[in-house]
């Protein structure tokens, strides 16, 4: 044991939110000229000159990753940066899937605008926490059929409701991006995804982003009457919500 | 509140016998191929830097155990009865009477164990914010806490990640602290670590910092890092090669609901 470290107060007299301020504030003099000014990738922005998802119906790699700071997102590996991806998002870590790699890099999903955005964000220097999600999440439209996979097996099936024809849930790969108590129309456990309504702009104040949620009338289930969202049981909503945030969801006709 | 009150106790013991290192118990060994078990209860990077304190190791292929005691206090985070216990094949780490980030975070006692591979960890009278934590979270709990301008903390409760060759390092409580571009304040309590053969060089950490391995070096970035092939050097990892190697080994944790109004697509 050090007894010089355990006498060390390096700010005493000081607060440490302050401190940890004063070091925040430092941050806008950032390596990368201009970043300060980049949109966030959140659920709230569209982001401009990010390249589509070009495998949408794939599974990817099961990895998901976690900036521990702000975290600069590139169109292409060694590109200028084009956004920022932020440490947290709706009270949550944000966690997005790898769908790609290459040496020095990683390509991700972006819960912005447009659906299906992607972006690369370097895989060196530090600052990212990665892990594997055994979870897949697979919504075919037609059938109305939520299932959930671990570890490639099928551990529920459950007929949901899903986007009216006017305001269809969109196609193609997105991700669980966060987990919300107790709120939506129903009152019960909502998880946003990382794609939004392709007709609506915005919905209820919201920027329209597509999530799973309860709803109070069963009659929903089966049918395709929602603005876009997955309307779905009680009991698919409990085995969802302990799906790890950033685990692939894939929604097919 | 066993745990709890067990803590105290211990806590009266460690202010008296602070910075005490006591080597007990040195019986006859048998030669032993895992890893020595490794225990800290306190750790720090960022803009405050505390020392893994206080540090026990097993020594390596003997049937021994050694126990250190200690107390802390500074700005970041104080906390008493630090007790680190490590043999051959079993390490613990316990502390009580936490708090930090201005008491946002505190603790009656948290204590991780980590034997046979397997690794636990006990909390009591634990809270977040205004929200009490159960005493037993699930590897890996992640949990947002908003330091208002300055920008939200991350805590993992029960942090566990085992390394390619099979050792797991578990941390009772890991704060991170964004505070600029790619850097962070990280705080660990109860850091304990055993199993492993040690064998595979290349063993890789993907955890968000590395005050599990004590001498391992001070990550202020909240880093992954990877023990370089040809020595002691600890370099930055390259994520993206863990991932293309499939040697991702941490699971992602479950995901905690947060009090946050999106209105939906309905």
């Amino acid at each position: 044991m050090s007894q010089r470290a355990a006498r060390r107060r390096p700010y005493g007299g000081i607060s440490i939110v302050a401190v940890l301020m004063m070091f925040a504030a430092g941050s806008s003099v950032s390596p990368e000229a201009g970043m300060t000014f980049l949109p966030q990738a959140t659920t709230f922005t569209a982001l401009g000159g990010v390249a589509r998802d070009t495998a949408p119906l794939s599974e990817g790699t099961g990895v998901v990753v976690h900036p521990v700071g702000d975290r600069p997102v590139h169109a292409r590996p060694g590109g200028p940066p084009v956004a920022v991806l932020p440490s947290l998002q709706l009270g949550n870590p944000t966690w997005v899937p790898v769908v790609q790699t290459k040496p020095g890099w990683l390509k991700v999903l972006l819960p912005s605008r447009p659906n299906r955005a992607t972006g690369w964000i370097s895989g060196a220097g530090g600052g990212l926490r990665v892990a594997r999600t055994p979870y897949l999440v697979r919504v075919e439209r037609a059938a109305r059929r939520l299932t959930v996979y671990r570890s490639g097996r099928a551990i529920g099936r459950w007929t949901v409701g899903v986007g009216a024809p006017k305001t269809p849930t969109p196609l193609g790969r997105t991700f669980v991006l966060a987990l919300l108590r107790g709120q939506g129309e129903s009152g019960s456990t909502v998880m946003p995804t990382g794609t939004h309504s392709a007709t609506l702009d915005s919905y209820g104040g919201g920027p329209g982003t597509v999530a799973f949620h309860g709803w109070p009338d069963k009659s929903v289930f089966g049918r395709a009457v929602s603005h876009g969202c997955i309307r779905a049981p009680d009991s698919a909503l409990e085995a969802l919500s302990r799906v790890p945030l950033g685990t692939v969801v894939i929604i097919t006709r | 509140m066993g745990l709890s009150r067990h803590l105290v106790g211990a806590a009266a013991l460690a202010i008296a016998a602070a910075s005490t290192l006591v080597s007990a118990a040195a019986s006859a060994s048998q030669a032993s191929t895992d890893s020595p078990s490794t225990a800290h209860v306190l750790s720090a990077n960022g803009p405050v830097h505390i020392n893994p304190i206080p540090k026990v190791e097993s020594p390596q292929g003997q049937a021994a155990r050694r126990v250190a005691l200690g107390s802390h206090e500074d700005q970041l985070i104080t906390a008493t009865g630090l007790l680190a216990t490590a043999d051959e094949s079993r390490s613990e780490a316990s502390a009580a009477h936490i708090r930090t980030l201005e008491k946002r975070i505190t603790a009656d006692a948290i204590k991780s164990t980590c034997a046979g591979g397997e690794g636990v960890t006990t909390l009591a009278g634990a809270r977040i914010g205004d929200r009490p934590i159960e005493a037993n979270p699930a590897p890996n709990t992640t949990i947002p806490v908003d330091l208002g301008k300055a920008g939200t903390a991350s805590v993992t409760l029960n942090k566990q990640v085992r390394g390619a060759d099979g050792r797991l390092n578990v941390t009772g409580m890991a704060v991170t602290v964004p505070v600029s571009e790619g850097k962070s304040q990280t705080v660990d309590v109860a850091s304990v670590a055993c199993g492993g053969t040690g064998e595979d060089a290349s063993s890789i950490d993907q955890s968000a910092d590395n005050g599990d391995h004590g001498d391992n070096g001070a990550h202020e970035d909240g880093s992954a890092v990877d023990r370089a092939q040809d020595g002691d050097a600890i370099k930055p990892a390259d994520v993206s090669d863990v991932v293309r190697r499939d040697k991702v080994e941490e699971a992602a944790p479950a995901p905690v609901p947060a009090e946050v109004d999106l209105p939906v697509a309905g």
